[in-house]
């Protein structure tokens, strides 16, 4: 009776033990939410990924809850490099700003509310703050993840602001089909209203194209929206600034060249309040009021974007 | 070329090298086995007793030796001919299209096996190769290719009495495993590497994805009843194969490297052998203690045979399976189809497989 009853002991010690690593519990849910990614549910690949927790470090976490915000939208990165990235074109400010609003996804943004951008800026949002970081930049990301993780949470998030920017500048911007601000259907030429000496001095002239003073504003900006653009803008020059492009991206490694000079002028006209030249946090930067976010878009936005 | 575009051009070379998702591996199945929907542990008194059930090799009765079992598979792109058909490679959308959500295998084994009395030993180099992309925003690859040498040996002992036998039996096995494991992300940093070398490195293409090489120790047990009365038999028996994980050691590389996990076995069968006609129905549970859906754990098998032919259909863990198979000296040929689920339930994501045996020159003497 003790030999049966020890070989029962030991057998119930081997199954539970070999129960406990056989799969990977976190690994394995993740992979249902990209199986129903890859469906294209993209509703069910959010409740199975927040049916997670302690999730905070987990890279690949983040890069599926980001994807499946964008599953909202038309973005693939397939059509991304497929079809869009060809398109950039950094020999200037005036060409790299005109081609972004030509990316297929660009013309997608009818409303500023539309599920097309506000999905796709959720996505970005959650890739920059991935792992709980207190500013969204690369090298708070590094403390958190990897080289690697963080590298790949940083180039989605690249490929994600992009496409973001591109329609970001088509609607914000007015631009026309070539991409060319104040050209579209809403009437204005300008981004924001600049009500601010300082912004207003910096407007007018061929570095801002059709916008040319006070009063042309988009009607549908707000500080937060403006934010987004800030947020958007700064967190490619982030990118780009700290990581290795892969090949065929086109002329996408050499935007930062492109805008550098830009951020550059940026800093050293705002002096002590230059923060918002670099800044990669949506709080952060509507903390900031709107004669700062003004002053940045009049040195910044409205000089790449033409 | 698309950089999409390009990510297979390095699939070959995968498959070229060995052959991909989340499923459990073993270290190695039965072709005829895997046609019977995988309810084999009672049946595996070939060449693949000592991955199923160390206990079979108490089953052999004097020498038997089979040098050349070679098991070939890859993935069933006939039945999914709608998805292939017509398909424009140089259109990026349209191939993507019919390859995301596609699980790729390919498997090439060979397990010469040598059995004298109750004594087993069976080298054996196994390459086998998973793959899926998932996720058309971004798209993710999920990479499991694994190169499996090394060699079980194990020892039965029976005792019957009366139409009662008894078998027990216990082996060991060496396994060194090299490959490479993980999710990549389609255009991220270490794939976008790999996918500029144009696939024409080997080494390039292995080492940015974390080739990784480990070698251990496994040790398995299991038990085996059968009752024979006249043409009929019916058997029981359990088995725990790499028993608490069989650990494996890096040697080289610094990606990951999964254990040979443990599995549970537990199978039944119903024999009936006669000259002209044979019959076989099997059930197993496995593996009992990994947490997957319990419906994948669900095994059934059938087999006809008639003189020089087999016919094997089965239900494999969800899925079904079927083939067939020829026995004329010097050959012995199986070819058919299974399915297996890759996701974490059945109905998730179905994996398309076929599979073919070969072995030449088995031959088994037994006692008179």
């Amino acid at each position: 009776m003790n030999t049966l009853l020890n070989i029962l002991v030991l057998l119930a010690s081997i199954i539970f033990y070999g129960c406990s690593d056989v799969i990977d519990e976190d690994e394995a849910t993740i992979t249902s939410a990209l199986i129903a990614l890859t469906d294209g549910n993209c509703s069910e690949a959010i409740s199975i990924l927040e049916s997670m927790s302690d999730v905070t470090t987990n890279a690949r976490w983040h890069q599926t809850y980001a994807s499946a915000q964008a599953c909202f939208t038309s973005f693939t990165e397939i059509t991304f490099f497929d079809s869009d990235v060809d398109l950039i074109d950094s020999t200037s400010l005036t060409t790299l700003g005109r081609s972004l609003p030509q990316f297929s996804t660009s013309d997608d943004m009818t409303t500023a509310t539309d599920t097309d951008y506000v999905q796709l800026y959720g996505g970005v949002t959650t890739l920059i703050s991935a792992g709980g970081v207190s500013t969204n930049t690369f090298a708070s990301r590094a403390a958190v993840f990897d080289d690697d993780d963080n590298q790949n949470i940083t180039l989605q998030a690249l490929y994600f602001s992009i496409a973001n920017l591109g329609q970001y500048f088509r609607f914000f911007g007015n631009a026309d089909a070539t991409g060319t601000k104040g050209s579209g259907g809403s009437g204005n030429g300008c981004y924001m209203d600049y009500t601010d000496g300082a912004a207003a001095a910096a407007i007018g002239g061929a570095s801002t194209g059709s916008c040319a003073g006070a009063g042309d504003a988009h009607p549908d900006m707000t500080d937060a929206l403006a934010c987004n653009g800030v947020v958007l803008l700064n967190t490619v020059f982030n990118t780009l600034q700290n990581i290795d492009i892969p090949d065929d991206s086109g002329d996408l490694s050499e935007v930062d060249d492109t805008i550098s000079a830009l951020i550059t002028a940026c800093q050293g006209a705002l002096g002590g309040s230059n923060a918002i030249c670099t800044m990669v946090d949506q709080d952060l930067c509507e903390a900031e009021g709107n004669a700062i976010i003004q002053r940045y878009f009049a040195l910044v936005v409205e000089q790449i974007h033409l | 070329m698309t950089k999409f575009l390009k990510v297979f051009k390095i699939f070959p070379v995968f498959l070229a090298i060995s052959s991909f998702s989340y499923e459990f591996n073993y270290l190695a199945r039965s072709p005829e086995g895997l046609l019977m929907g995988d309810a084999y542990t009672t049946l595996a008194t070939g060449a693949f007793s000592l991955f199923y059930n160390p206990a079979l090799a108490a089953r052999n009765k004097l020498f038997a030796f089979y040098p050349i079992p070679v098991s070939l598979g890859a993935t069933d792109f006939v039945t999914e001919t709608d998805k292939f058909d017509d398909l424009d490679t140089d259109e990026t959308s349209t191939l993507a299209d019919a390859v995301i959500g596609t699980p790729l295998h390919a498997n090439a084994g060979i397990f010469p096996t040598i059995k004298l009395g109750w004594f087993t030993f069976t080298p054996f180099a196994n390459a086998t190769t998973n793959a899926v992309i998932y996720d058309n925003v971004h798209p993710v690859i999920d990479i499991d290719y694994r190169l499996d040498r090394g060699f079980a040996t194990g020892l039965g002992y029976e005792r019957s009495k009366g139409n009662g036998s008894w078998a027990f039996g216990v082996a060991t096995k060496y396994i060194n495993r090299r490959g490479i494991f993980g999710q990549f992300d389609v255009f991220g940093k270490e794939f976008s590497d790999v996918v500029s070398s144009d696939g024409s490195e080997i080494d390039a293409i292995t080492e940015g994805l974390g080739y990784t090489e480990g070698k251990g120790w496994g040790f398995d047990a299991g038990v085996d009843y059968r009752y024979t009365k006249g043409p009929g038999t019916w058997a029981l028996g359990f088995s725990a194969l790499d028993i608490g994980n069989t650990t494996l050691t890096k040697t080289s590389g610094d990606g990951e490297l999964p254990d040979q996990f443990m599995s549970l076995n537990l199978g039944t069968s119903f024999s009936f052998d006669t000259p002209l006609l044979s019959w076989t129905l099997s059930a197993d549970l496995h593996p009992i203690n990994a947490n997957i859906d319990t419906l994948q754990k669900l095994h059934l098998g059938a087999k006809v045979g008639i003189p020089l032919l087999d016919v094997m259909v089965g239900y494999n863990g969800g899925y079904l399976s079927y083939g067939a198979g020829v026995r004329l000296f010097p050959f012995r040929l199986y070819l058919g189809f299974y399915d297996k689920e890759v996701g974490e339930n059945v109905g998730d994501l179905r994996s398309d497989r076929l599979v073919a045996y070969i072995s030449l020159l088995d031959f088994t003497i037994d006692k008179p």
